[in-house]
């Protein structure tokens, strides 16, 4: 299993909303649930499976129960069932059917576009900042995150 | 009462009542097949037993069934010192280390949680519509008459103060800098700027600064949402006196504040 990449918290500022100060010196904002923003991020492959896993890290909900939420023909949101928080993404590997070399960039790709659809149409209104950090987080550790596909197309 | 001080007080007369109706059932259930002995007290306790027996047993197991219900609705004593312990925890990280703060009293920086309910056991006009109620309060002082807000699933817009808007908006609500009412005779504008910064009608501090003598101190809030396996629980609603305390700015990114806010979640499973 591969390491915990640590996201950076601070994109979650930009989603900070304020009241008009309308002149006044009393400053109101409304800033994300620390619930909703993803504090690691992991990818991985199941052998078994043949599925390319990314899963998300978050404070105190680790508990919450999942549910399956199929996307396409190769991507499933793993989104928890009272929250629909973005908990993982797995992308089946042997359904995409590519070449080894073009493996890594067409998962990026489905990932990507998948994550953009969801944030159009989301699963759940209220979790659009989740939607929107997640795909923050994905972009900020791409590299990383997309690394054990590497050895696996060598492997092939 | 908070819902700390309330298991406090009841949680031990619900263990008597339990026990006790399950003692009852064991001896009536047991006399039912006894013969009836020649000791002259005993016989006619026995006799009764056996005559009374249906109703005396339903009305114990009821008894003790519902002081069970009860009991795990308010939650075990245990599990609310630990909270208690958690809030002042809290309190000490955010207040306790700011050099501008660390000096005062206790109950000028508190920190309370409210959780949701979607009925209010109160004499209010609308009991059914969904409510965050105080459960428990940071530190040993001001524990009694704190504010419940409607906080409606159907109206949200409608939910009032910081602790009502941070469950119906299910984000972080911060106020920062709010007019002092505790001066005498506050300017008008400053309680109706007052009252729509802080969520609230302006009745309600007019209300407030009639029962309290030295007015409203409260100068700045801040709500966190509090979440029990991804359902929006209730709120910790941060409350103090200084208009803009520095260590309120970054309350999300301090790893103590995370941890002890990730303890709270499950530990709130349980109450």
């Amino acid at each position: 299993m591969s390491i915990w990449l640590q996201v950076n918290t601070n994109n979650a500022e930009e989603l900070t909303k304020r009241l008009p100060p309308e002149g006044s010196k009393v400053k109101v904002e409304f800033l994300v649930s620390s619930y909703d923003i993803p504090e690691a991020v992991r990818g991985s492959y199941n052998k078994e499976k043949c599925q390319f896993v990314i899963e998300f890290r978050y404070i105190g909900n680790s508990n919450e129960p999942t549910k399956p939420q199929p996307q396409d023909d190769y991507v499933t949101f793993v989104v928890g069932k009272n929250s629909s928080r973005l908990y993982g993404i797995e992308i089946d590997v042997k359904a995409l059917k590519v070449e080894a070399v073009e493996l890594r960039v067409k998962i990026k790709d489905e990932v990507k576009k998948t994550i953009n659809n969801l944030i159009q149409r989301p699963i759940n209104r209220l979790r659009l900042d989740n939607y929107w950090l997640t795909q923050k987080a994905l972009s900020e550790k791409e590299d990383e995150l997309y690394s054990p596909l590497s050895e696996l197309s060598r492997s092939r | 009462m908070l819902r700390q001080e309330r298991s406090e007080k009841v949680n031990s007369y619900l263990q008597y009542v339990k026990y006790g109706s399950g003692g009852i059932v064991l001896f009536v259930s047991a006399s039912l097949k006894a013969n009836v002995p020649d000791i002259p007290f005993l016989s006619s306790v026995i006799v009764h037993c056996q005559y009374n027996a249906w109703w005396i047993i339903i009305l114990c197991t009821f008894a003790g069934g519902l002081s069970q219900y009860l009991n795990s609705h308010i939650g075990s004593p245990g599990n609310w010192r630990i909270v208690q312990h958690i809030l002042d925890q809290y309190r000490e990280e955010v207040f306790g280390k700011d050099e501008n703060t660390k000096e005062d009293a206790e109950h000028f920086h508190r920190i309370t949680l409210f959780k949701h309910f979607k009925w209010r056991w109160a004499l209010e006009r609308w009991p059914w519509s969904g409510w965050v109620v105080p459960v428990a309060r940071s530190g040993s002082r001001t524990k009694t008459n704190i504010q419940c807000f409607p906080a409606s699933k159907e109206r949200p817009d409608d939910a009032e103060g910081v602790a009502g808007q941070t469950w119906a908006r299910n984000r972080e609500v911060k106020v920062c800098g709010l007019p002092d009412l505790s001066i005498d005779n506050p300017p008008e504008n400053d309680i109706i700027e007052y009252a729509k910064k802080a969520f609230v009608t302006d009745e309600w501090i007019r209300n407030r600064m009639r029962t309290n003598r030295r007015g409203l101190q409260c100068r700045s809030l801040l709500g966190i949402c509090i979440e029990v396996k991804g359902v929006p629980w209730g709120a910790l609603v941060i409350d103090s006196r200084n208009p803009e305390p520095s260590r309120l700015k970054n309350t999300t990114k301090n790893p103590k504040l995370k941890t002890y806010k990730d303890i709270l979640s499950r530990l709130l499973e349980k109450v």
